[in-house]
């Protein structure tokens, strides 16, 4: 009983893996770090502007939002992009 | 001539040690400076010292309070591309004492695209109200929603003390998250002198409880691109009694669905921002001494079985004209929390928080609320500041 709990466990894990990386959506990828950062922010707080950090602050603070919020790689890499240009 | 040579290698004496001197002093202490600044700033360290400050009155029928002040330092450390650690610390005033709380405390390892390990105490994905919301300059009203604190109220943990793996992806046009995490077991309180809580939860526990972790996550969803929607659904599973015979086999499982709605609608001319959370814990069955008589250590169980919920709605009327209403929030939230039957001391209560902020910019809010709960009517002014 306990191991066809682990097997099926592991088997929708597994499953979820292969889904994930197989259907990459060219749409978050087509997006820019302006779009992206006005989505993502606005779902819990107000978008802060690019002046209000420095570049080095605000790879600090993406990485702590990309905790918050799970951002996906692309978005992370993208909006930290779109922050540091500002500054 | 000889008191003139004597008086002149003096000088010249002097003058060289005082040279000496100075340059000793200035090397010293430009290196002192140094491997001090070097030390506190470290080459390529990246660091910061952020978070929000609180200030908030209360004003009921028969008494007003402007004494609550909260500072809320958060420290963000990245010492390589792939670690992060995060400190939070709650501080602020209980009575006439201080009050400082570690509000988390965990490091962070990105093993790749997909994933991230977390180690330490960390806030617990368990819905969407302590993980994202609870900062007093993302809360849109001075208060919590009932049922998602750690009191008499409360349904669901606050903190987790333990590993936690999580991570976010694209799915098609959609995206989905994920955090999972083991964690050591909540405790049980069974205390008869603190009757209003006896029966609920303590978590985020540095102390193991029994053998066995307690296992729980949360799964996010978010199926429309421009990530205006998210669904979530979280779920915890762990034994929650001491070693002792009577409690060692008691066991908690909860549950939690969540809502998050932020989007610009043209026919309403703003933005409308819709949170919501429904909690569930059931405890298996224990026994409790009789709160209304503890000295008698008389025994009495019931269904464990309680549940919280809120639903809040915020509009913004960003596309009208003026800088003032574009500024402008109206927010109203509805909460409940629905006790045991038959657990002594506790009634359900219903809860209604009307507010309205002012953002004198985007981390700087003025608030004003009404909450109303049975015979408990506060009107609150709150000034919160992120930095």
């Amino acid at each position: 009983m306990k191991r066809n709990k682990i097997i099926v466990t592991l088997s929708i894990l597994i499953t979820i893996g292969v889904v994930v990386t197989s259907c990459v959506s060219a749409k978050i990828n087509d997006k820019t770090g302006s779009q992206l950062w006005t989505e993502n922010c606005r779902r819990c707080h107000n978008s802060p502007p690019s002046s209000a950090f420095t570049n080095i602050q605000w790879e600090v603070i993406n990485t702590h939002m990309r905790e918050r919020g799970l951002l996906t790689d692309v978005e992370y890499k993208k909006i930290l992009d779109f922050m540091q240009q500002g500054d | 001539m000889k008191k003139k040579l004597i008086l002149f290698s003096a000088i010249t004496l002097l003058l060289q040690l005082s040279l000496f001197a100075q340059q000793y002093n200035e090397q010293f202490i430009d290196s002192l400076v140094q491997s001090i600044s070097q030390a506190q700033v470290a080459k390529g360290t990246k660091f910061l010292l952020t978070g929000y400050v609180t200030s908030t009155a209360e004003f009921t029928k028969t008494k007003s309070s402007l004494s609550a002040v909260g500072f809320t330092p958060i420290l963000l450390w990245k010492p390589h591309d792939r670690i992060l650690v995060e400190t939070e610390f709650e501080t602020g005033f209980t009575g006439n004492s201080t009050n400082i709380e570690l509000g988390y405390a965990d490091v962070s390892f990105y093993v790749n695209k997909y994933l991230s390990i977390r180690a330490g105490k960390f806030l617990s994905p368990f819905g969407i109200f302590q993980d994202r919301l609870h900062p007093s300059w993302i809360n849109k009203l001075p208060t919590s929603p009932l049922g998602t604190g750690e009191d008499q109220y409360g349904v669901g943990p606050v903190s987790e003390t333990g590993l936690n793996f999580k991570g976010g992806a694209q799915l098609g046009e959609s995206k989905i998250n994920y955090s999972f995490y083991v964690s050591n077991n909540a405790q049980l309180i069974t205390d008869p002198s603190n009757a209003i809580a006896e029966g609920t939860l303590s978590y985020g526990n540095v102390d193991v409880q029994s053998k066995k972790l307690t296992v729980g996550g949360r799964l996010g969803f978010l199926p429309f691109s421009n990530s205006t929607l998210e669904l979530g659904v979280s779920y915890r599973n762990g034994y929650v009694g001491d070693t002792s015979a009577a409690y060692q086999n008691v066991n908690a499982k909860l549950y939690a669905f969540d809502l998050s709605y932020d989007n610009q609608l043209d026919f309403l001319k703003g933005d409308v921002d819709i949170k919501a959370q429904y909690n569930k814990s059931d405890v298996s069955n224990a026994w409790y001494i009789d709160p209304s008589n503890p000295t008698s250590g008389n025994l009495y169980t019931y269904n464990n079985s309680r549940s919280s919920y809120f639903l809040q709605a915020a509009y913004t009327p960003s596309m009208f004209p003026g800088k003032f209403l574009k500024k402008t929030q109206l927010i109203f939230r509805y909460a409940g929390f629905t006790p045991p039957t038959n657990a002594i001391g506790l009634t359900q209560i219903k809860q209604y928080t009307y507010g309205i902020d002012y953002w004198f910019n985007w981390r700087t809010a003025l608030k004003f609320a009404y909450q109303s709960q049975k015979d408990n009517n506060v009107f609150f002014v709150q000034l919160a500041v992120g930095f």
